[in-house]
């Protein structure tokens, strides 16, 4: 393909300098044969003009000289003249030889020759005159005025004429000269502005055409940049540009190609989202920072008697009238991060449905990759069948335990009568029997008990009474009630609690927690065992640790002591309901706190819990 | 009192007989009646020292026949029976004069106990107690004789022996109730529960009183209770 390059760019440039250099060339030149022509002009031709002057003057003076001597020697008989008059003779023919040798003007030179003529006649004249030594002095007069006298002044008078034949040309040399200097001037002047125009649209039109396909790329490149990839540039030339040029084009053609499959494999990844988004049960808004809804889907707008056309672009509160949820929203763009629920609190009661709904909300403020907040997403679930099944259950419960109370009653009323009076009519294993009967009808007294609380706390019913409370004194207070029962199993407890300790809480809850691990620690701690209460700050929370020396906890299952229900297995573990860490977890969880456990098996088990400080 | 007389209310014959056994060995006169309706007939009719009263009954409910005993100017000592660990409406039937609970499941000992206690608190007169719950006890006599005044400086008198029972200023906070002082019985729950945080008669009545101040159609029942008075 290269061979074909007629012009390249490099020949461009050298065209385009080439030419500028031809431009001052031929201007060199013209002032060149201008300033030679104006030298020949006012040098050599006036030189020679000059000269014949020259000769002219020295030849008028010559004769003049030359006839005064004669005049001299012919009437004052002055021989010495002779000889002068010799002199004055060469000095003329000398100047006369100059003079032929210099003809430059027209009829110059038959000028001179008249002049030579008058002049050999003159000299005739003078020659006969001197050779006539017997003439009188009338005749000698007569001779010098009436014959040499007029040759001599035909001489002068072709002398004159050559000199003024020559000063009118050297005149009209030095007119001409100035006519050629000026023309020369002007010339060099159009010439010069010729060339100056010619150079400056020259380099002009040159850089233009070098550089109009560098602009054209650089247009094409900004365009691509900008993501429109159709740009093609149109530049046929077979030279460099011409080669990057196609070059680009096929570029533009492949990145086209890649970004229509880029864009349809997005395309297709958007429609899949939005199948997804469309079709999905929760509903989901997404707000911008004016909590303006920009993206809302169908199960979201329906949630609220809306579709989403209505909904974009409208002020949340306009579609969703929930001042808390707003709150949530508000404080999840401020902080920037997704705010933790406490149980219940992420639930909105939609009364705009058919029937009662309820809506569990999750929001997640949304960063681009560059950090910058542009909104917030809220997740909404319907949960009001869970939240029915789950009222339905809790219901349940606490009926099924109030309905179980009647007939315990009954049960314990009896038996524990009975046993008013089996001391006397009851032998040892029918006493036996009757006591199995006592302990399980308590067993089943603080099941039924525990299963109310743990259902009151699960259909919300247990409302936490907030207010500030000593951590000193609560423990204080609860230890107060296990004194007689750490004496009787010879364990010491002791507490080691930071001072002025406060924590947000419902006292009577969080002093059940307490009573809960500590009897739990009461129970699986042998005789002389030793139980420490510890309470420090950890932050913005009071960590709460209650810890035993006892049995401990088998590691598998170590995360099931706070289920419903759970027990290990263990000969101490007796009368317990397996619902009191259960209760725990609830009342620390909506308290907004955690609740966990380490425990060694053998060793002892740590149960701590968290609670924000006041 | 000569023979005690008893009068059992309660829709489950089981709990009627078990609770009449309770108290075999008494000495007393018992009656066991398993219909409300039944039951506030015979309260009209006769006159009763003791009648346990199951707050829940089929047809006529607990609190209905307190309430008629209180318009019937009935003089008997009521004990109420309830599933729940305290009565949700233990001031209401207070105001009726009804001040001594017991929760299911029962124990035979924790009745007579109660028994014994209002047998007792029959003969309390001010100028004779001196101890902290011969206090009560008067205090709630006062109440069953709706001596609501009375009660109060009795609790007080109760509370200066003993200033650290919740027990008491639950029962000042129920009376301040029935007085028609709500913040005052407010702040006695709330000391009732400084003193025992898990005393769950005086958290029902600070819950229940709590949430009341924002219900005004309840207010506006109460103070117009007390104004009729």
């Amino acid at each position: 393909m290269k061979s074909f390059i007629r012009f390249n760019l490099r020949g461009k440039i050298l065209l385009g300098f080439g030419l500028v250099l031809l431009i001052l060339l031929i201007i060199f030149s013209v002032s060149l044969t201008s300033l030679l022509k104006l030298g020949k002009a006012s040098d050599a031709i006036l030189k020679q003009n000059y000269l014949s002057i020259e000769a002219m003057n020295h030849m008028l003076d010559s004769i003049e000289q030359h006839y005064r001597l004669l005049y001299d020697y012919s009437l004052a008989n002055r021989v010495a003249n002779l000889e002068k008059m010799l002199d004055e003779q060469l000095r003329f023919e000398e100047w006369l030889l100059i003079e032929k040798g210099n003809f430059t003007e027209k009829g110059e030179a038959l000028a001179a020759k008249n002049l030579e003529q008058s002049y050999r006649l003159y000299l005739m004249n003078v020659q006969s005159l001197l050779q006539q030594n017997n003439l009188t002095a009338p005749e000698k007069d007569d001779l010098l005025h009436l014959k040499i006298r007029p040759n001599l002044n035909k001489v002068r008078q072709y002398c004159t004429q050559i000199m003024q034949v020559n000063q009118s040309t050297m005149f009209n040399s030095s007119n001409t000269a100035k006519l050629i200097a000026r023309k020369a001037t002007f010339s060099l002047i159009l010439i010069g502005i010729l060339g100056i125009i010619l150079a400056i649209v020259f380099s002009l039109s040159l850089s233009s055409i070098i550089v109009r396909p560098l602009k054209n790329m650089m247009r094409a490149l900004e365009k691509i940049a900008g993501g429109d990839y159709t740009v093609r540039i149109d530049y046929q030339a077979t030279d460099e540009l011409g080669v990057v040029s196609s070059e680009f084009n096929h570029m533009a053609k492949k990145l086209s190609e890649y970004h229509e499959m880029n864009i349809r494999s997005i395309l297709k990844e958007k429609q899949i989202n939005e199948a997804i988004l469309q079709n999905m049960d929760d509903g989901l808004f997404l707000l911008d920072t004016d909590y303006h809804i920009a993206i809302v889907n169908l199960s979201g707008a329906r949630f609220f008697n809306t579709d989403p056309k209505t909904c974009i672009g409208k002020h949340i509160l306009e579609i969703v009238r929930h001042e808390v949820l707003f709150d949530f929203i508000k404080t999840a763009a401020e902080k920037g991060n997704s705010p933790v629920f406490t149980e219940g609190q992420n639930i909105l009661i939609n009364e705009m449905a058919s029937t009662k709904q309820y809506l569990q909300f999750y929001l997640t403020p949304v960063f681009l990759q560059s950090g910058e907040l542009i909104g917030v997403m809220i997740l909404l679930q319907d949960i009001t069948q869970l939240k029915n099944i789950d009222k339905l259950k809790s219901e349940f419960l606490m009926i099924a335990s109030h309905e179980l109370k009647t007939p315990l009653t009954s049960i314990n009323m009896s038996i524990s009568l009975l046993k008013e009076t089996a001391e006397e009519k009851l032998d040892d294993a029918e006493k036996e029997l009757l006591q199995i009967a006592v302990e399980d009808t308590q067993r089943l007294k603080s099941l039924i008990s525990d299963l109310l609380d743990i259902s009151k706390i699960e259909a919300g019913k247990i409302d936490l009474n907030f207010e500030n409370i000593s951590v000193e004194s609560i423990i204080t207070k609860t230890l107060h009630g296990f004194k007689a029962v750490a004496k009787d199993k010879e364990i010491t407890i002791t507490s080691e609690i930071e001072q002025n300790l406060q924590v947000d809480g419902d006292y009577s809850k969080i002093a059940w927690i307490l009573t809960n691990l500590l009897s739990n620690a009461l129970r699986f701690t042998p005789k002389n065992g030793e139980i420490l209460i510890k309470a420090i700050k950890a932050g913005e929370f009071a960590q709460i640790s209650v810890t035993d020396n006892g049995i401990g906890i088998p590691y598998e299952f170590q995360n099931k002591v706070f289920d419903k229900f759970f027990q290990v297995a263990s000969p101490l573990n007796t009368g317990g309901t397996g619902l009191g860490l259960s209760i725990s977890k609830e009342i620390v969880r909506a308290h907004g706190g955690t609740i966990w456990v380490e425990s060694e098996p053998g060793k002892g088990s740590t149960f701590f819990f968290t609670l924000h400080v006041a | 009192m000569s023979q005690i007389k008893m009068l059992i209310i309660d829709d489950e014959i089981n709990i009627t007989k078990t609770i009449a056994a309770s108290f075999a060995k008494n000495g007393y006169f018992i009656q066991q009646c398993n219909d409300g309706n039944e039951g506030l007939k015979r309260l009209n009719e006769e006159k009763w020292d003791i009648a346990f009263l199951d707050i829940r009954l089929p047809g006529i409910d607990g609190m209905k026949i307190l309430k008629q005993i209180y318009e019937n100017q009935i003089s008997v000592n009521v004990i109420m029976i309830t599933a729940y660990g305290s009565v949700e409406n233990a001031v209401q039937a207070m105001k009726y004069g009804a001040v001594d609970f017991v929760s299911k499941p029962l124990e035979p000992a924790t009745l007579r106990n109660i028994v014994d206690k209002i047998i007792s608190r029959q003969h309390l007169s001010e100028q004779s107690v001196i101890e902290y719950h011969e206090f009560i006890e008067l205090a709630k006599l006062y109440i069953k004789q709706r001596e609501f005044h009375k009660a109060h400086d009795a609790i007080k008198k109760a509370l200066t022996q003993k200033p650290e029972s919740a027990e008491a200023y639950n029962l000042l906070g129920a009376i301040n109730e029935v007085l028609g002082d709500i913040v005052a019985a407010s702040q006695a729950y709330q000391m009732a529960i400084r003193f025992d945080a898990d005393y769950q008669p005086a958290l029902e009545n600070l819950k229940r009183i709590t949430s009341m101040e924002a219900n005004s159609a309840d207010l506006l029942d109460m103070m117009s209770t007390i104004l009729r008075k």
